[in-house]
């Protein structure tokens, strides 16, 4: 390879790998998020029987990780990239590791291992074992077979595979600090546009207002609203907007433990909160994939072969 | 006489697994086909796969012919002689008929018997039930389901190589089946490896040919051998950590290392807080110069092959990595820093302890108490070992300790308690006792850890011990025998390692009340607690730690007494328990039990003890009432050496106890048997019968109130 890739050309050439392995490539959710893992195309699609391969960026935010800038690797906001392949295939980690040699990584060179990581998101009601993936000591990917989700058990078995986009970028690019990396570049070789052109000032601005200018009272508001929000629109049958809802208070309870504000306890009633809410959700995913007979199992109907009225 | 080669080849396991997990699948294997564990040659493993070795197996198990008994005749006969639904039941079981059944008379009772022939099998066919189920077996601390079967196991099982002599000895384990074939490591040599036969030697040599060293051990030497000479290359020496090469050992399969530098500025960190650093993020191992002082270098395991020039790039990635995490400890260090220990010590008592027992800073001003409560035995022990205890600096340090957990460092790496409180306390201006002692506190961390040295170090580490047993009882958080969340069996076995250690006068039981009186304002009425589950449970434990180097019944002579005391003491009469001195009895009294003439005395002893039981502890031997030859001559011994026993045993210190036992059996083995012999000690005039039992009391008592109830000894004479 003439030059390493970008940060942009990463995200792409793992597009293409996905891809061509047969997931669909989705797009991140528009809701904050901390992680990928809340996306609906991981949380609801690793429930139930039906098959599942997607793939997707998403930018994820943890407004307890902002260090204004001034960190080299800590970020508010960083890039994942999320594979969620179900039932997980019997050469996930031969495909794993092909799709980092489709990066230009020769493994021949490089130190790879997979370090024993017990993965688990207590407000989703999720968890899984895998590992954290270290290249020459970086870590850059978790590598999890999902076992629970909405706190229920998952069969089958799903393999997400989280990329953590801006640790590959630094290992290819040999980059020590993350706001040095190359975002896009110049094809006339005259200013490359680097990360930090584009996210240093938004990291400055979003720890600011993480740490010192957000009001506690007003996510506190922003919870309780959603949550009631949750509730009506759950008993509704309206999954989707009711997990939509839960996002909201997810990301407002991150606001409200990053400002300091939450005691031990009450940082734990928060979390048990989220995971009712999210096993409601789950539940009602699920309930209604039965009821409509878990349709990815069966043969696509065309529009115009269905019953007028059945669809909602 | 064919050999068995099992592999169970996996996705990485987790490190801490692999050891167990070879253990259970050994002896799961092993119960259910014996055959196999008297063949059983050895294990190897890293951590994509378990391998066993068996050699010079049978390859048939003979058929075995036994009798079975049947129901009772009375119960297998119908009045018309057909069977009833028993004996036909009976027979279905093992496919016999009525002509099979015999009768057999035991105990004057009828039985109907048969007798089954247990076919011979093929070993293949043993081995094909009981290694599957086997690995259905094992367990782990963390299982998972991968695929649609159901296997659980630590992390997905990928392939299971079973050939034996020649031959695959063909099974299915959850939809995996069993084949000749593994293959080398994950990366380099990733293409199938056929072996031809069931030879360990061959499989480890093929493996090695494609980077994987399969035996642990070898491994092990290998890749301390490869750390040490990277390490050599950059002019220094690994810092030794045992537990973390065992640890990284399972995470390589071919053993290689790289030494890695880092800038010098990062030695401003005290070098404990370096290797924690590297070792806690990155499983790296610090080094030092061959002069000693810390070096700029760290080294690292490393998965693929290769020299420090053709592992260039590697080593500036883990470099990048150490630089990044350095770099975090030294803003964490140096914001410490800015706030002295003794700032953050008002912070504790927003420090939860136990929700039931309040904050650390409370704790910190209980344990002051206790301190300064046993400060004039202390002092007096530390001077009569030609030392000094010095109690402002003990009390300095237990207001200080803990006050480390609320340092960066600590917070992100908790293993560093007591450890950074020590350097943090020195760069405050404390005194090295002061230091020392906070970082004491801690010790021992568990069975057979260091201990502290200084008197402050101990005396601070026996009264943290004490306050979180006193508290935690008082709360009735107690252990249960699956169970001990707050640690307290290991805090109660430090405590005895504390006292073994130091000649402490301390009394044990006084202390530990001290430490429930401290808890009474919150707990009133914890003398419950203490008298009925805390003294117990602790007097268990001074059991286990006393009989674990003794003979039982030399440990047990000791202790009765002990236990006499702890009741005693309970029961609110005056009685002291010290520990260091029991451990010095058991070791007297066992070097005593050497002699040929022990055993005879003990046994004597014991009649005196029994025919005395009943016999108030009143009353002395009076001369004018000694009849009998010899129960004067008895008498005459007792009078003689009964003031020198009683001095010496004042003196508490080996010598002393064991001439005080030697001059004991020495004086009472003979006359004593002499005497059971030729009086009769329940003699019709009550004078003479209450003499005679003060007097066997009266030595029986000599020893058992306060060295070692020897009628617990149990043993042959010789």
């Amino acid at each position: 390879m003439s030059h390493p890739l970008a940060f942009h050309e990463v995200i792409l050439r793992l597009q293409e790998y996905w891809a061509r392995y047969g997931c669909a490539v989705v797009q991140p959710y528009d809701i904050e998020k901390g992680a990928g893992t809340f996306n609906p195309a991981t949380f609801f699609y690793c429930l139930g029987p039906e098959p599942a391969r997607y793939a997707y960026v998403e930018p994820s935010r943890r407004p307890g990780d902002g260090r204004y800038g001034e960190n080299p690797n800590r970020l508010y906001r960083f890039h994942q990239y999320q594979v969620i392949v179900k039932p997980a295939p019997a050469d996930s980690q031969k495909i794993y590791l092909d799709s980092l040699e489709f990066l230009g990584i020769d493994l021949h060179k490089h130190d790879l291992r997979f370090l024993e990581d017990d993965w688990e998101s207590p407000t989703l009601g999720a968890s899984g074992l895998g590992w954290q993936v270290w290249i020459d000591g970086l870590e850059i990917t978790q590598f999890t077979y999902f076992q629970q989700m909405g706190s229920l058990e998952l069969k089958p078995i799903s393999l997400e595979i989280t990329y953590g986009l801006e640790r590959i970028a630094m290992f290819l690019q040999n980059r020590d600090n993350v706001f040095d990396l190359t975002f896009a570049a110049d094809p006339q070789g005259h200013r490359d546009l680097r990360y930090g052109d584009l996210f240093l000032e938004p990291e400055r601005q979003f720890s600011k207002y993480s740490f010192e200018v957000a009001e506690a009272e007003f996510h506190r508001n922003l919870f309780e609203m959603y949550e009631k929000e949750f509730g009506r629109l759950i008993r509704a049958g309206l999954t989707y907007p009711a997990y939509d809802a839960m996002m909201h208070c997810g990301h407002a309870f991150n606001m409200l433990d990053a400002s300091g504000a939450l005691s031990v306890a009450t940082r734990a009633a928060y979390i048990g909160r989220i995971r009712a809410m999210a096993r409601s959700s789950a539940e009602s995913y699920l309930a209604s994939r039965a009821a409509a007979e878990f349709p990815l199992n069966r043969p696509y109907v065309e529009w115009k072969d269905r019953n007028a009225g059945s669809s909602v | 006489m064919p050999d068995l080669l099992f592999e169970i080849l996996c996705e990485e396991l987790p490190a801490s697994y692999i050891l167990p997990a070879i253990e259970q699948f050994k002896e799961a294997a092993h119960r259910s086909a014996p055959i196999l564990a008297t063949h059983f040659s050895q294990a190897v493993a890293t951590p994509r796969r378990l391998t066993f070795s068996w050699t010079g197996l049978p390859a048939e198990l003979p058929a075995v012919t036994e009798e079975v008994k049947g129901p009772a005749k009375s119960a297998c006969y119908k009045p018309d002689g057909s069977p009833t639904p028993a004996l036909e039941g009976f027979l279905r079981k093992f496919g016999l008929t009525m002509d099979s059944v015999s009768i057999r008379e035991e105990r004057g009772k009828e039985f109907c018997c048969v007798t089954r022939v247990i076919p011979g099998k093929r070993i293949a066919e043993v081995i094909s039930a009981s290694i599957p189920e086997a690995i259905s077996k094992m367990t782990f601390p963390k299982s998972m389901g991968w695929d649609a079967t159901g296997a659980a196991f630590a992390r997905p099982v990928r392939g299971l190589l079973c050939i034996l002599g020649d031959d695959v000895v063909d099974f299915v384990w959850n939809g995996l089946r069993t084949g000749r074939e593994t293959s080398g490591h994950r990366i380099l040599s990733p293409e199938p490896l056929r072996l031809a036969d069931a030879s360990l030697a061959k499989y480890q040599l093929e493996l090695e040919k494609r980077f994987v060293v399969a035996c642990a051990n070898e491994r092990r030497r290998k890749l301390a051998g490869r750390m040490a000479e990277a390490a050599d290359e950059c002019k220094c020496n690994v810092n030794a950590d045992e537990e973390l090469l065992d640890m990284v050992n399972f995470l390589v399969e071919w053993p290689n290392a790289i030494a890695g530098r880092f800038d010098r500025e990062f030695l401003e960190l005290p070098g404990e807080l370096i290797s924690a650093t590297l070792r806690h993020h990155q499983f790296y191992f610090s080094a030092r110069e061959y002069g000693g002082e810390p070096a700029p270098i760290f080294v690292a395991s490393c998965n693929i092959p290769g020299d420090s020039h053709e592992l260039a790039e590697v080593i500036l990635g883990n470099e990048n990595v150490a630089r990044a995490r350095l770099a975090d400890a030294l803003f964490f260090y140096r914001e410490d820093r800015k706030k002295p220990l003794a700032g953050r010590v008002g912070a504790l008592s927003e420090v939860v302890f136990h929700p039931k027992l309040g904050s650390y800073a409370e704790k910190a001003a209980r344990v002051r108490g206790l301190i300064r409560n046993m400060s004039p035995q202390i002092r007096t022990s530390a001077e009569e070992a030609g030392e000094t205890f010095d109690l402002e600096a003990c009390l300095c340090a237990a207001e200080l300790s803990r006050a480390d957990l609320l340092t960066q460092v600590v917070y992100e790496l908790p293993e560093l308690q007591g450890v950074m409180g020590r350097i943090y306390a020195r760069a405050d201006g404390h005194s090295a006792v002061v230091a020392q002692a906070i970082e004491e506190m801690y010790l021992p961390r568990s069975r057979g850890d260091a201990l502290p040295r200084s008197w402050e170090g101990f005396t601070l580490s026996l009264a943290d011990r004490l306050d979180s047993l006193a508290g935690f009882f008082s709360a009735g958080l107690i252990p249960t025998s699956a169970k001990d969340p707050f640690g307290l069996r290991r805090a109660s076995i430090g405590i005895i390692a504390l006292m073994e250690q130091k000649r402490a006068r301390i009394d044990f039981l006084s202390a530990a009340s001290e430490a429930f009186r401290a808890y009474e304002p919150k707990f009133p009425g914890n003398r419950k607690a203490f008298a009925e589950s805390f003294v117990p449970f602790f007097m268990e434990r001074l059991w286990g730690e006393l009989s674990t180097d003794a003979a039982s019944d030399i440990a047990g002579a000791v202790f009765s007494v002990l236990s006499a005391n702890a009741n005693r003491f309970v029961a609110g009469a005056p009685a002291s328990i010290d520990i260091h001195d029991a451990f010095i009895r058991v070791h007297a009294l066992g070097l005593i039990g050497k002699r040929p003439d022990f055993a005879g005395i003990c046994t004597t002893l014991e009649r005196a003890a029994n025919i005395t039981r009943d016999f108030g502890d009143a009353a002395l031997p009076e001369e004018a009432l000694l009849v009998e030859k010899e129960e004067r001559a008895l008498y005459a011994e007792y009078m003689q050496v009964a003031p020198t026993i009683n001095d010496l045993l004042t003196h508490r210190d080996p010598a002393s106890y064991s001439r005080a036992a030697e001059l004991y059996v020495g004086a009472f083995a003979m006359p004593l048997h002499q005497f059971f012999e030729k009086v009769f000690v329940n003699a019709e005039d009550e004078k003479l019968r209450r003499n005679r039992k003060a007097l066997l009391k009266a030595i029986y008592r000599l020893l058992a109130d306060q060295f070692a109830d020897l009628t617990y000894i149990v043993r042959k004479p010789e």
